[in-house]
């Protein structure tokens, strides 16, 4: 389980990282397959603004964190593949701009992935549901909404036989309906 | 001067208790008025929380929730929240829109229009009653109501607050109406920095 603000990283061949009903908040699930490392980041918001004492807790500051956790169990960031879900906006306007950071968060992930020049194989971002995202230790990332029930969304790091094709931007999702599967296979550099 | 979550003394903890038992009260007699039941409400619970226990404070993480949720600014600012199970969320449907009670299965927008209405006249109760308790200037902000996975719920509310905070103090207080027909929670958290204002207010602290 890795609750908000916290990053969670494994070698474990049987242990499934989990982050239960992301609302607001993106996962970041990421695996290296050669060194079969996966790692689970539960972002909150999107800039520390120079926080330093919860990493995990921040886009731009989680990201260069869940490498150095995944790099400290053998994981090289060249291989890493990562899944994003979450960044929902759940309540219905009017709740002011705080509870509207799903999409803000959802950038600024996607951003410094770019940044730290991480390939982003599949997303489900964006749009109303809240989630549940897990990662086993196999690269297996699942999501689960009320809706829709739960479903498969990416293996990470079946190289070579996906198409490139680069992921939607969070921007285009904001409307999204509740029906709407929002998700890229395929692996992209980016 | 502003106090930590650590420096809350059990006298402090009680009069936040109090604090939410007068707020909780009022917000329960505006919903008893509005269903024409009794609602009976149990002793507020004052913690502080970390942000993933946060999540887990009212039901399950992945059971479907109705949160309506209402920020707090002011003298002391904050968030007030009501959350309910989505099968309690469709029998108080059912007695707000005057229908046989099971009727409502699906909230639409009739449903979540009736809900987020309720949710602001209760919140609001409970600001007007810490209000008049300790003399702050508290102003409600126009609800907003969410239908989802209780813990996705509440952590988009923690992440309302959590850009400087990794934990809050919260007042959690359970309402249940018509013997365990309608079960909520009441989750009124003030913001850090509120914590002195309300505590002042209150002559716990010089």
């Amino acid at each position: 389980m890795v609750g908000m603000a916290e990053v969670k990283v494994t070698k474990s061949p049987d242990a499934v990282l989990m982050a239960l009903g992301l609302g607001s908040c993106v996962g970041i699930c990421a695996y290296d397959a050669q060194a079969r490392v996966a790692g689970l980041a539960h972002v909150v918001l999107p800039e520390s603004i120079g926080q330093e004492n919860s990493p995990g807790k921040f886009a731009d500051t989680a990201v260069p964190f869940l490498l150095q956790e995944m790099r400290n169990l053998g994981a090289s960031p060249i291989r890493i593949r990562v899944a994003l879900a979450g960044g929902a906006q759940l309540f219905a306007a009017s709740g002011g701009s705080r509870l509207e950071i799903g999409l803000r968060n959802a950038a600024a992930v996607t951003a410094a992935l770019k940044q730290h020049n991480i390939a982003v194989v599949a997303t489900d971002l964006g749009g109303t549901v809240g989630r549940t995202v897990q990662l086993n230790a196999s690269g297996l990332v699942r999501v689960k909404t009320i809706g829709q029930g739960e479903r498969e969304l990416a293996v990470l790091g079946s190289q070579g036989a996906s198409v490139p094709k680069p992921p939607v931007a969070p921007t285009e999702q904001a409307e999204g309906a509740r029906s709407r599967i929002l998700s890229t296979p395929g692996a992209s550099r980016i | 001067m502003s106090i930590t979550m650590q420096q809350l003394n059990a006298d402090c903890l009680d009069a936040l208790r109090e604090v939410g038992n007068i707020g909780a009260g009022n917000a329960m007699t505006a919903l008893a008025t509005m269903v024409d039941h009794r609602v009976d409400m149990s002793v507020p619970q004052v913690g502080v929380v970390s942000l993933g226990e946060f999540t887990q404070m009212a039901g399950g993480p992945e059971a479907p929730a109705v949160g309506v949720y209402m920020p707090v600014t002011g003298d002391a600012p904050g968030h007030v929240a009501f959350l309910l199970s989505e099968e309690s969320a469709c029998r108080l449907t059912d007695e707000l829109l005057g229908r046989e009670l099971g009727t409502t299965t699906d909230l639409g927008e009739i449903e979540r229009s009736a809900l987020t209405e309720v949710g602001n006249i209760m919140a609001s109760s409970y600001l007007v009653a810490i209000c008049e308790l300790t003399g702050l200037n508290l102003y409600s902000s126009p609800p907003a109501l969410a239908v989802d996975m209780t813990a996705a719920i509440l952590s988009t509310i923690a992440a309302a607050f959590a850009s400087f905070d990794d934990q809050a103090l919260t007042v959690t207080t359970r309402i249940q109406e018509g013997r365990g027909k309608v079960d909520g929670f009441f989750i009124f958290v003030p913001e850090s920095g509120s914590l002195s204002a309300i505590l002042r207010a209150l002559q716990m602290e010089g």
